[in-house]
């Protein structure tokens, strides 16, 4: 009862009481799972209760073992294990237990934490005679001190165990003594004493199978068969050797349920999405709020855990609602001392996986009064390219003269692409000193685009260690990342991607290379075939440009400090900062603009001012702050340990961007400055604010080593709510059950884990969104300004949306963790949706934003499994394979909002894609009308956007010092719009579009040659419900027979375009595909050859990425991206890589 | 235990003082680049733009002057348009309503309150206008109640929406009579309330000469309710000038485009330019180029004989492959390389003389003479495009002599009836090229003249290819979320079929 009143005695005055009463009862639960935590180590607290009859004593070590976390080290050969003894102990330590079996024999023993050494007492004068001792000290990978590791000499049972400081002392060693270093969870190792008298260890953590140690939410580390969550690890080495732009392409396809998506656009960051959402990034305990794995190098990588679905990251709230990608940075090294590592990569360009073809058959269009190819910019739908002389432009004399027409361009486009590479160099130097560690890496990435001036360049630099002194732990980093382009250009048909101009609305009567000098008046007029429409590609990369200039800054300290030896104190703290300059220079004469292109986040697009010139600069910046505080504690009693912790966390961001350009042109061409605008320069602000503060708490249980259970609970207030709904819990329960621990020992079977969890994950509303405020348009006509109301209802008692996550699984671990197979299927039930759902305009609105009664449930199942078929001496043959598949389903339908069609039904998959087919005859034919295709007034289910399945497998096979990697990547099913081949036929640029008709349309002008395949309507009619249901039809058919020239043809039916709406059905395409996505091969030259150059270790590797594709649809471009829109060459890369270490 | 107390004590400081922050909260979320409170000056603004500002892109405008087959378009891809398609209507010009309550709210107790109730009646009757005749049936009652909670509002029919839009316009007449000149309006008006008196009455006008088949309605009473507003009196003068918007280098016309991809591959009509000539109307040199054959072939581009229509109906490869021979006349330079081009004249002295001559020879009105509200109406469309830059006009200049020289041959006011009605119809829609291209299709529906030229060979309105569809779809938005009033209204007035060849009540 004093600590009650203590605690409020120290509530400070300026509490806010009705914040309090909505925290009250939160916190009496953390309080009293707090309270079930108390002192003690462990050998003093664990009480242990023994009842033995004429046992052998190895078969009581065996039971105190299974109750307990005691690990006893002995040698069999000097200790009578046999011996049957009577024990009956109750609520006794292992001390008092101990002294029961052992007392009046030579069996001495010493305890430390955990761990128990048995000596037998007349050994120790029998070693004693050699003179010879090592000491030393043991740490984990991250240089961590280990106490309690057992030291043993090899052969005999002598020995002894770190102490708390991870240093240790051995007297009186033999000759030839061989050490034996072991620890739970970690890799035993042996070495040879020789003539050393101080041997510094570093044990590495376990990696295979359920013993391995995985980081879970708030950066707390815990074995993996603890969890009743999936969790899935991917170790920094792997992503080491292939060395791309982003560390994410070479993360697909290694996590079951991860997809990403890697667009092949220049400088494109690729898709994250962990069971079909965008998940949390947590680099180091710290969710930022501005870092993305673009800024994170990969030789700064320790290992990813990935903690899939709610329950897993339910400790970080709604930013954690979708899972977590868990970062662990590199801070010291295994040895003691200064280290220097180089990595260096470098891939080049090696041919395309896909890429657009243009026929080379017929030109543009010829002006039949003038014999003057028509200048405007239109698909080659023209004359064949037959040698006829035709008034041409002329780029040497800059005249228009009479050429022969001829296919002199049929390779402009592969004549334009230049030679790409990535270089990805890191230095990185580390001092491992016996109280911590400093580490410094510098990272500089450089891309060099297909298109000409296209480069990429990100640099990093990073600090960071860690230092013990005395309960203090410290650790921070800091890092620094400058990415810089020159044009990063313009993607995509609406942003006049360079495929816009060369492949689709171009023909092959031009040749690219005489065009490098791309001025008729410098700064004003393009020398340009065309002269409306299609930039000079040279001029469009050059004097059309997007540039970028982003600078993040991060750091992070954490603190811990042992309070007492059961309660731990974590102080944790994260910045991030950016700041972002884009520019978008737009030349005089510039045939377009900048297109969708932004220079800020929901900055303006500059549209219609391309001719006059135009210049567009966006400044954004701003932070986020993640600040933590933790207390944890840890308590056994007997078979059951506790532990827990409660702890809050405040979350702040802050966006601010200044959007400008000029208007009406740039006065002096050139002149690249607001100060050149024209009319008044337009000018925009922007700032977005939001807060979260939270308390948590979690509590788990455990039982032997084989039940385990934890719940936690957080509560957020957001300041994106109304007061009303603004604090908000988020539960969680989960719990595995190590069932190989049941049965009795099988050589077979290693372990077998069954795990289950819950969660109910709350979103909060985005920022501002609930604020019903007016859009104000400066000089919206002349000098006056017009305000106006939003087209949306913002409901002010809106509460967060939520999800309810189930999941159950189940790992298996087969023949000593050589295969192992992990199994989920989880069910996420979505409901409450905020969202601003449409609804008939006549009510004043487009949208009303509230929660909706619809429910969505997405459900999955994620297979993942390790072999090693291969394992002696000099061979290893490891692979893994990964698996998922989920789909979103109605489960529950609005009766107001949800969408009035036949595919919005309970139990229909709601990722439905949607078109308009073409009207068709009962058997399947389409009708045509006046010899073109008709389409059907009513919207269609086509398909599904979300692949039905993805997968993944990798590879290693090592002999000796060689090793070989693949890993391969796909996608099953799933639909995408084909833009770049829609346009190319419309455009008749496609290669398949060079058909007989089109010859005689093109030869006999005015003539029609085309005759679709299909029927036409004869007689009668068809009439329609709301649906499009036929209510009446009495139409009669015949063949049809209706010739049409072949280009009306196709740009009626292939009829979508790339400014929204859905394509015609001959255009949606499937994305199935798989890819080699990464190879290497690695040779890793002997010690005894990089000793020769001070080195301590060296391998050379050949590598590739992006090897090989195969896609069941996609032709000319890569479904990757998984939207598809002028989507660039997939490229191939091929190269090298260096690393060495001093 | 003490000193464990001590430091869960301190830890509970530092929890509790994380959440002192809920106060800040309010501030947090609270965006300082928006404001919750306006001018019913700025709200106004946005309501005269949203009703006036042409909002879409010039390949869409081009569309829209196609449909009444003021132009053909080359190139790219046939134009629905122009071979009779035209697909779903939107109701989301509704969403203007709660814009005018707002006005009307922040214009409590303002001395302007009267004028800014004026442009609130005459917007919301300009826009429901505007939505009955493009589909028919309309909510209209029950609309703009999202606020209150009904998202799925109940149709009214196209009489109850007339007669409602009539009383609307008498109301806005009301209120100018009694406002004073408000801030916030773009128009070239300025806020004066006595021009916007007489432009709404202009506009009443207009809207019941629409509803020239349905004059026989007792409800709406259409005779004497234009007969009422011409004695009244109040109504454009040769000097009121226009309602719509002045184009500057600021606020360009849709087609002031940087670059010629639509302006030079749209083509005149034969429709348009036949009958220019055959009144030897100067608009002709404003609206048109030569076609470049003619040149090539030695005519010069003063002569009418320079310049050939193009039959819109033609088969699209044949019009492309005569297009690339340049045979026909494109639409004028100035309006890709003028920023301002020609003003956006939503109602003007010339129109609301024609639609007074129009009564006049329906025997609506009876004061004044038809041939005179004809020859005011003509002098005042042709006075408007010599306003325009003299420079495009190929050598063929409009100035008052030639305006007042007009009225012979095929201008001369003829003596049928049926032969009169017919040139103010030509008359009307010669003035709305490139103007409110909208009216003139509507006006098609009423009078089918001029009349448009229809090829089945070519047609895409595969329901009915010797005609021009007669009204759009239903929007999408009305099939996801009011189906069941959408259904009751499709019902009422089309055997339940939504389809572009219905007839609504107005048509009947």
């Amino acid at each position: 009862m004093k600590k009650k009143s203590g605690i409020r005695g120290s509530i400070p005055p300026i509490w806010n009481k009705k914040c309090f009463r909505i925290m009250r009862l939160t916190i009496l639960f953390l309080f009293v799972g707090l309270m079930q935590v108390s002192a003690s180590l462990y050998s003093q607290s664990t009480k242990l209760s023994l009842d033995f009859r004429n046992t052998r004593v190895v078969d009581v070590l065996e039971a105190i073992e299974s109750q307990s976390e005691f690990r006893f080290a002995y040698s069999a050969k000097y200790i009578d294990m046999d011996r049957k003894v009577n024990v009956e102990v109750k609520g006794k330590s292992i001390e008092q237990t101990l002294s029961v079996l052992f007392d009046g024999t030579d069996v001495k023993y010493s305890i430390n934490d955990r761990h128990i050494m048995l000596f037998q007492t007349d050994m120790v004068p029998n070693v004693s005679q050699q003179q010879k001792s090592v000491s030393g000290k043991v740490t984990d990978s991250s240089g961590i001190p280990l106490p309690g590791v057992s030291v043993v000499i090899k052969g005999t049972t002598t020995g002894t165990i770190t102490d708390a400081d991870g240093k240790y002392s051995l007297p009186n060693l033999p000759d030839n003594a061989i050490l034996q270093f072991s620890f739970v969870g970690m890799k035993k190792q042996e070495i040879a004493v020789e003539n050393k008298t101080s041997i510094i260890i570093v044990l590495e953590e376990e990696t295979v199978g359920l013993e391995e140690v995985v980081v879970t939410a708030l950066g707390i580390k815990r074995m993996e068969k603890s969890l009743g969550y999936a969790v899935q690890k991917v170790s920094g080495d792997g992503l080491q050797t292939v060395k791309g732009l982003d560390l994410s392409t070479s993360l697909t396809g290694k996590v079951a349920g991860l997809m990403i998506k890697n667009s092949t656009e220049f400088a494109a960051e690729p898709d994250i999405l962990l069971r079909g959402e965008k998940p949390l990034l947590v680099i180091d305990g710290v969710p930022y709020g501005n870092m993305s794995l673009r800024d994170l190098p990969s030789d700064d990588i320790e290992n990813i855990s990935v903690l899939k679905g709610a329950t897993a990251s339910a400790l970080y709230g709604y930013r954690g609602a979708s899972g977590a990608i868990m970062v662990t940075t590199i801070k010291g090294n295994k040895n003691k001392g200064l280290s220097v590592s180089v990595n260096s990569g470098t891939m080049l360009t090696a041919g395309y996986l896909a890429i657009p073809e243009l026929q080379s058959t017929y030109g543009r269009v010829i002006n039949t009064a003038t014999n003057t190819y028509v200048r405007s910019g239109d698909g080659p739908w023209g004359a064949p390219l037959e040698g006829q002389n035709i008034i041409q432009w002329d780029p040497i004399t800059k005249t228009m003269m009479a050429m022969p027409y001829l296919p002199i361009g049929k390779d402009n486009f592969q004549n334009f692409l230049e030679q790409g590479y990535v270089l990805n160099n890191n230095v990185n130097v580390v001092q491992q000193g016996e109280f911590g560690s400093f580490r410094s890496s510098v990272t500089w990435v450089k891309n060099k685009g297909q298109y000409p001036n296209s480069m990429f360049d990100k640099i990093t630099y990073s600090i960071g260690g860690d230092m013990k002194v005395n309960k203090f732990t410290l650790s921070s980093n800091l890092s620094f990342n400058k990415q810089t382009s020159p044009n990063i250009g313009f993607g995509g048909y609406t942003g006049y991607d360079p495929m816009y101009s060369m492949l689709i609305w171009s023909g092959p009567d031009w040749d690219i290379r005489d065009y490098k000098d791309y001025w008729l008046v410098p700064n004003e007029i393009q020398n340009n075939s065309y002269t409306g429409t299609n930039n000079n590609p040279y001029f469009d990369r050059y004097e059309r440009t997007h540039g970028l200039n982003k600078d993040v800054l991060n750091g992070t300290l954490a603190l811990n400090y042992d309070m007492t030896p059961w309660l731990k104190a974590t102080f944790r703290t994260g910045f991030d900062s950016y700041s972002n300059k884009q520019e978008i220079q737009i030349s005089r004469g510039s045939f377009v603009s900048a297109g969708t292109a932004t220079t800020i986040d929901n900055g303006g697009q500059v549209w219609g001012e391309s001719m006059k010139g135009s210049y567009n600069l966006g400044l954004g910046r701003g932070y986020s702050l993640n600040t933590d505080f933790l207390l944890s504690g840890n308590k056994t009693i007997g078979d059951f340990n506790i532990d827990g912790f409660v702890g809050g966390t405040i979350y702040y961001r802050e966006d601010e961007g200044i959007d400008s350009r000029t208007q009406g042109g740039l006065s002096i061409p050139a002149f690249y400055s607001l100060k050149a605008s024209v009319n008044p320069a337009y000018v925009a602000s922007s700032l977005t604010k939001q807060q979260v503060n939270s308390l948590y708490g979690r509590l788990a249980f455990s039982w032997k080593s084989m039940v385990y259970a934890e719940g936690t609970l957080r509560n957020d207030w957001s300041s994106t709510l109304p007061e009303s709904t603004r604090s908000y819990l988020y539960p969680s329960l989960s719990g595995s059950f190590v069932a190989s621990e049941l049965l009795p020992k099988m050589d077979w079977l290693s372990m077998w884990k069954l795990r289950a969890s819950w969660t109910s994950s709350k979103t909060p509303a985005g920022i501002y969104s609930i604020n019903q405020v007016y859009s104000i348009t400066n000089n919206a006509w002349g000098s006056l300004s017009s305000a106006s109301l939003p087209g949306t209802i913002y409901g002010v008692d809106v509460h967060p949306e939520s999800a309810s996550t189930f999941e159950v699984g189940t790992a298996v671990n087969l023949y000593k963790n050589r295969a192992s197979v992990d199994v989920s299927y989880y069910n996420k039930r979505m409901y409450d949706f905020l969202k601003s759902t449409g609804i008939s305009p006549a009510s004043g609105y487009y949208n009303n934003y509230i929660n909706i009664d619809e429910e969505i449930t997405r459900k999955g199942v994620e297979v993942s499994a390790n072999v090693t078929p291969i394992k002696t001496n000099d061979w290893q043959w490891d692979l893994s394979l990964n698996w998922s598949t989920y789909a979103r389903f109605y489960t529950k339908l609005d009766p107001v909002y949800s969408a009035d069609k036949t595919w919005v039904k309970v139990g229909e998959r709601a990722d439905h894609y949607i078109l308009r087919d073409y009207q068709r005859d009962p058997e399947g034919n389409i009708i045509h009308n006046n010899g073109q295709p008709l389409y059907s007034a009513y919207d269609t289910k086509f398909g599904n956007a979300d692949p039905n399945w993805i997968w993944g497998a990798n590879t290693t096979v090592k002999y000796k010092n060689w090793s070989f990697f693949v890993s391969l990547d796909g996608r099953v099913g799933g639909l995408a719009q084909t833009t770049t081949e829609m346009y190319m036929w419309r455009a008749g640029s496609h290669p398949n579009s060079v058909v007989p008709e089109r010859y005689l349309d093109a030869t006999q002008p005015g003539t029609k040659n085309y005759v679709g395949n299909g029927v036409k309507v004869v007689s009668g009619s068809a009439t329609y419900d709301t649906y499009g249901n036929i209510t009446s039809d009495n139409r009669v058919y015949a063949p049809n027979d209706v010739a049409v020239t072949y280009k009306t043809y196709l740009e009626n039916l292939h009829k979508g375009t790339a400014w929204g709406g859905a394509p015609s059905i001959v255009d949606a395409y499937s994305t199935t595909y798989f890819k080699i996505r990464e190879m290497s091969l690695t040779y890793d030259l002997p010690k005894n050859i990089c000793s020769k150059f001070y080195s301590k270790g060296a391998s050379v590797s050949a590598v590739g990425q992006n090897v090989f594709l195969w896609a069941k649809q996609f032709k000319y471009s890569d479904p990757d991206g998984g939207s598809e829109n002028f989507s660039d060459p997939s490229l191939r890369y091929l190269g090298f890589n260096l690393k060495l270490v001093f | 235990m003490k000193k464990i107390n001590k430091y869960i004590s301190l830890a509970f400081i530092l929890i509790f003082s994380l959440l002192a922050g809920c106060d800040k909260f309010e501030e947090i979320n609270t965006n300082p680049d928006t404001t919750t409170q306006v001018s019913p000056s700025m709200e106004c603004t946005n309501i005269v733009l949203r009703m006036f500002k042409y909002g879409s892109d010039a390949m869409a405008y081009i569309s829209g002057n196609a449909l009444p087959k003021y132009v053909g378009y080359a190139i790219m891809a046939q134009n629905d348009a122009q071979y009779n398609k035209i697909g779903t209507g939107d109701f989301g010009a509704m969403t203007i309503l709660p814009n005018i309550d707002k006005m009307l709210e922040y214009a409590q107790g303002n001395v302007m309150e009267d004028s800014y109730k004026g442009v609130a009646s005459f917007a919301k009757a300009f826009t429901f206008f505007k939505l009955t005749m493009a589909m028919g049936d309309i909510p209209y009652s029950q609309a703009n109640k999202g606020l209150e909670g009904l998202y799925r509002p109940k149709y009214d029919t196209q009489e109850e929406i007339f007669k409602d839009i009539l009383d609307e316009l008498k109301a806005a007449d009301q209120y100018f009579a009694k406002g004073v000149t408000f801030t916030g309006d773009p128009t070239p008006y300025n806020g004066d309330p006595v021009k916007w008196r007489k432009a709404t009455n202009a506009f009443a006008l207009k809207v019941l000469m629409t509803l020239s088949k349905k004059e026989g309605v007792a409800s709406l009473n259409v005779k004497t309710r234009f007969a009422e507003i011409v004695t009244a009196g109040n109504l454009l003068e040769k000097t009121t000038g226009f309602l719509g918007l002045n184009y500057s280098t600021l606020n360009k016309h849709p087609l002031n485009s940087t670059n010629d991809m639509f302006t030079t591959k749209t083509v005149i009509s034969s429709l348009l330019m036949d009958n220019l000539k055959s009144l030897n109307d100067y608009r002709l040199y404003y609206y048109a180029e030569p076609a470049g054959a003619q040149i090539t072939a030695g005519k010069i581009q003063s002569d009418p004989e320079a310049y050939i229509g193009v039959d819109v109906s033609m088969d699209y490869s044949t019009m492309n492959a005569d297009y690339n021979a340049n045979k026909y006349s494109l639409l004028n330079k100035r309006y890709v390389t003028e920023d301002a081009c020609e003003p956006r004249m939503m109602m003007t002295y010339g129109e609301q003389q024609f639609i007074i001559s129009e009564a006049r020879v329906r025997g609506w009105v009876t004061t004044g003479t038809a041939q005179a509200y004809y020859e005011d109406g003509v002098k005042a469309a042709l006075s408007n495009v010599m306003a325009t830059k003299a420079s495009y006009a190929h050598g063929k200049a409009i100035d008052q002599a030639y305006i007042n020289g007009y009225f012979t041959g095929e201008a001369a006011f003829k003596a049928t009836q049926e032969e009169q009605l017919k040139q103010i119809w030509m008359q009307r829609y010669i003035l709305n090229f490139m103007q409110d291209a909208e009216s003139s299709y509507f006006e098609y529906r009423r009078n089918t003249y001029p009349v448009f030229p229809i090829n089945p060979a070519t047609s895409l309105n595969e329901n009915n290819k010797n005609s021009i569809p007669m009204r759009w779809l239903y929007p999408g938005s009305e099939t996801n979320y009011n189906r069941e009033n959408l259904t009751e209204a499709l019902d009422r007035q089309y055997e339940g079929y939504d389809e572009i060849n219905k007839l609504m009540w107005l048509l009947k």
